[in-house]
């Protein structure tokens, strides 16, 4: 269910944690379909955009309306259409994965029959349907996060919002999750919802890019608009040059006279 | 050059004495100052008056009961000294501190030796303030010299220190075996539930039947335990330095001669520090990642599981049935539910005790009463907190889901009834066997400590989901949630013997005698708050736990 084409709107949309703005005026459009990354410094306010457009965070001001729902008035339908693979994990140690999927699928209300065909293919897909049976305690982090990717996609929601979802994961599980994420992008019309530190994996992934530092959303475009906007040759270099942390390599040696 | 010893000590000291701040110094300083005069001249004086004046305890009744009374008390020393700590430590495994340590070419000698050293000052000053309410009745009634204070204190430091070592060293030993995984941390955690038990246990019984402790630990089975030898050391002092002409002979009083138990003591001492330096290095080794970790599997659910979900289809068949996996597979939860039948027992037995009763001679009332303040106490610390939610991590999990959080408390709540059922009638039917209780009364009894402990247990659940900040055991709101929890619980508990006093004191006080005497009247009043409150705390949290931040 969206509106005209419209996966997320946000007008100007803020948060403020006691005098901290975490988030400020943000306005933001995204289509459906989007691979949307969402770039920035550690505390620049990501997590709590996705808390807000996901229904567990009430905005200080503003409004917002995710796939044609309004976040203030209509969380329960917001998370019904959305899914969230938070930045840490609380995973339900003593339960094998099966188990923790039955568990997520049955809290959003999944239909038995399907519950159980979708945790199949899923735990195949991502290859862990070997160990299925096995306490999540015994997992690594990697599994861990494959457990949680594939319970933020049990229920087939239409806007999936993934808080750093490769930062566990080995090269290949990493590769296996960027293909998943474009394959259902392009045959799902799924609208994927990025937020991450890794600029080669928004680069590869997305095909939006949003910049926010210190709760400001400071630039927006493809990643190639990006690019040339801020100068570098790819991603990296441009968001270093937006957002600064280069430092002299003369300076970084300093400390052993 | 110091020794790396010498490092971690100064860290330890720093954390132990963080919240003084810049003013460490001073304030131990004073601290000891005060710890001086509290010992040797403000105690003995203000004991003196509360057990002769008060309590009107006469001094011979405080010569002959001292060398049972001594060991009571240090027996309770030394339980709190060795498994608080120990308790504490499981807590917290910090595996990751020591592999930072290790890799910095620390020994673990020098992490016990540090880590012992650092909390010296601390400890010392503890021991300052609480012993002399062990020593400063005896020490005043037999006007021990100072030269005996003096002795006496060394020994109470010297038993103190030894057992803080040892209590390290089992700490080391355990977390290093348990490990940092997800199941370490669980065993860990039952385990400090369970010494937690053992600290309270004698507690219990030495406030409910201080004379039945004091006469069990004059068996001479206890002449093994070193709490017994160091309290033994403690009267052979007393009498030794007497001021008062007191002239007995030694092994009239200590079951052993006073040598023998100098001479056990030192040993004791001797070898758990031998044992601690020579073993340091070998009792650490960190352990397996989680690919070489032992791997348990769910397997199939037992007949118990399937017939729930055949029972109750659906997705909320799911929910509660997965609720109960994770609850049921935790050894911490298993351990809190085991204490719970044991305290449910224990309980009416040291009632009767205590009164002089025979088991048959207590009255079905006193026996619900004290079952029931043990399942009011505990259900609630049993359910609520980490059997409610392991963090808050999972509960962003839970809010992503619509309606996810109602539905999870209600899959807890009836997880929780699931739980406790059996807990209830087990305890029940083996208090039925032990005060000789009839299939009715049995019948009576059930229903009545169903009530009070599902009561209990929601209260838990609804403080938990009030404030479900804690991210562990360890955290300020975990602790917090706790103790409103168990005051919540008591409140209910203690409603009717509160509000019988104050009718009685408004002049109402028909009203409380015409409910005392009709039992099922007696019994509503003193179990029906419990699940009331219980149902609201439910609902509140319910709704908080549904709010957006």
């Amino acid at each position: 269910m969206t509106t005209n084409n419209i996966s997320i709107k946000t007008d100007a949309l803020t948060k403020h944690f006691g005098s901290l703005q975490a988030v400020k005026n943000l306005d933001l459009e995204i289509q459906v379909g989007t691979r949307f990354g969402f770039l920035g410094p550690n505390g620049a306010g990501k997590t709590t955009t996705v808390r807000m457009l996901s229904g567990l965070l009430k905005p200080t001001s503003g409004q917002a309306r995710v796939c044609g729902m309004d976040i203030l008035t209509q969380q329960d339908q917001v998370k019904a259409l959305t899914g969230l693979l938070p930045e840490t994990p609380g995973l339900y140690s003593k339960l094998s994965a099966l188990e923790f999927l039955e568990f997520i699928g049955s809290l959003n209300g999944v239909d038995e029959r399907g519950l159980y065909r979708r945790i199949d293919s899923l735990l195949d897909i991502l290859g862990l349907e070997g160990r299925q049976d096995n306490y999540l305690e015994s997992y690594s982090s990697g599994m861990k996060q494959k457990v949680l990717i594939a319970a933020t996609l049990l229920h087939e929601p239409q806007l999936v919002f993934l808080d750093e979802p490769t930062s566990r994961l080995d090269p290949s599980a990493s590769s296996l999750v960027k293909d998943l994420i474009l394959a259902l992008a392009r045959e799902t019309g799924t609208t994927f919802f990025l937020c991450t530190h890794q600029t080669a994996l928004a680069e590869d992934v997305c095909n939006m890019i949003g910049l926010l530092i210190d709760g400001r959303l400071v630039a927006t475009g493809s990643p190639e608009d990006i690019v040339e906007s801020y100068g570098g040759t790819n991603l990296e270099e441009a968001y270093l040059n937006l957002v600064g942390g280069r430092v002299d390599s003369e300076k970084l040696l300093t400390w052993r006279s | 050059m110091a020794g790396k010893w010498y490092h971690l000590a100064k860290a330890e000291y720093r954390i132990q004495t963080s919240r003084f701040g810049s003013k460490t110094k001073s304030i131990l300083g004073l601290l000891f100052g005060i710890g001086v005069v509290w010992a040797f001249i403000a105690s003995p004086t203000i004991m003196s008056v509360l057990f002769q004046d008060v309590l009107g305890v006469s001094d011979q009744m405080l010569i002959l009961g001292m060398p049972g009374l001594m060991r009571a008390g240090l027996m309770l020393i030394w339980f709190v000294i060795l498994f608080v700590p120990l308790s504490n430590s499981l807590k917290e495994i910090k595996i990751g501190q020591w592999e930072i340590l290790l890799s910095n070419n620390v020994k673990t000698r020098d992490m016990l030796v540090g880590s012992f050293l650092g909390k010296l000052p601390i400890n010392g000053i503890l021991v300052l303030f609480a012993a002399p309410m062990l020593l400063a009745p005896f020490v005043s009634v037999m006007q021990v010299s100072l030269i005996g204070q003096i002795l006496m204190y060394s020994e109470i430091l010297i038993i103190t220190l030894s057992t803080v070592w040892l209590s390290n060293l089992l700490s080391v030993a355990i977390q290093s075996k348990l490990g940092e995984s997800p199941r370490g941390k669980d065993l860990a955690n039952a385990l400090a539930i369970l010494l937690g038990f053992i600290v309270v246990l004698p507690l219990v019984g030495l406030q409910l039947a201080a004379g039945v402790v004091a006469d069990i630990l004059g068996l001479n089975i206890f002449l093994a335990m070193p709490f017994t030898w160091s309290a033994d050391l403690l009267t052979g002092c007393a009498i030794i330095f007497n001021g008062v002409g007191y002239a007995v002979q030694m092994n009239t009083v200590l079951t052993l001669d006073f040598a023998v138990v100098l001479l056990l003591q030192s040993a004791f001492i001797v070898v758990v520090l031998a044992i601690g330096i020579s073993t340091a290095d070998r009792l650490f080794t960190l352990g397996a990642g989680a690919r070489t970790e032992s791997v348990v599997s769910s397997g199939k659910s037992n007949v118990l599981l399937r017939g729930l979900r055949h029972v109750i289809p659906g997705s909320f068949g799911i929910l509660l049935v997965t609720a109960m996996k994770d609850f049921g597979r935790k050894a911490q939860n298993l351990s809190r539910l085991s204490i719970m039948v044991v305290m449910a027992v224990v309980a009416p037995i040291l009632l009767s005790i205590r009164g002089g009763y025979m088991p048959s001679e207590v009255d079905l009332r006193s026996i619900l009463v004290m079952m029931g303040l043990a399942f009011a106490i505990l259900g609630g610390v049993s359910f609520g907190g980490v059997g409610f939610l392991d963090s808050k991590d999972q509960l962003w999990m839970i809010k992503t889901a619509p309606r996810g959080t109602q539905r999870f408390m209600l899959a807890k709540v009836a997880q929780a009834f699931l739980f406790i059922m059996p807990v209830v009638v087990l305890s029940s039917t083996l208090v039925a066997i032990l005060f000789n209780l009839s299939v009715g009364e049995l019948a009576i009894i059930i229903p009545i400590l169903l009530g009070a402990s599902f009561g209990s247990s929601l209260v838990g659940i609804g403080v938990s989901a009030n404030n479900p900040t804690y991210e562990d055991t360890k955290s300020e709101a975990f602790k917090s949630n706790a103790s409103r929890t168990m005051a919540i619980t008591i409140a209910c508990f203690a409603f009717y013997q509160v509000a019988d006093l104050l009718m009685g004191i408004m002049g109402f006080g028909a009203l409380p005698a015409l409910i005392s005497e009709s039992d099922l009247l007696y019994l509503t009043f003193i179990f029906a708050p419990l699940p009331i409150v219980g149902v609201l705390m439910v609902i509140m949290g319910s709704r908080s736990l549904s709010l957006r931040e």
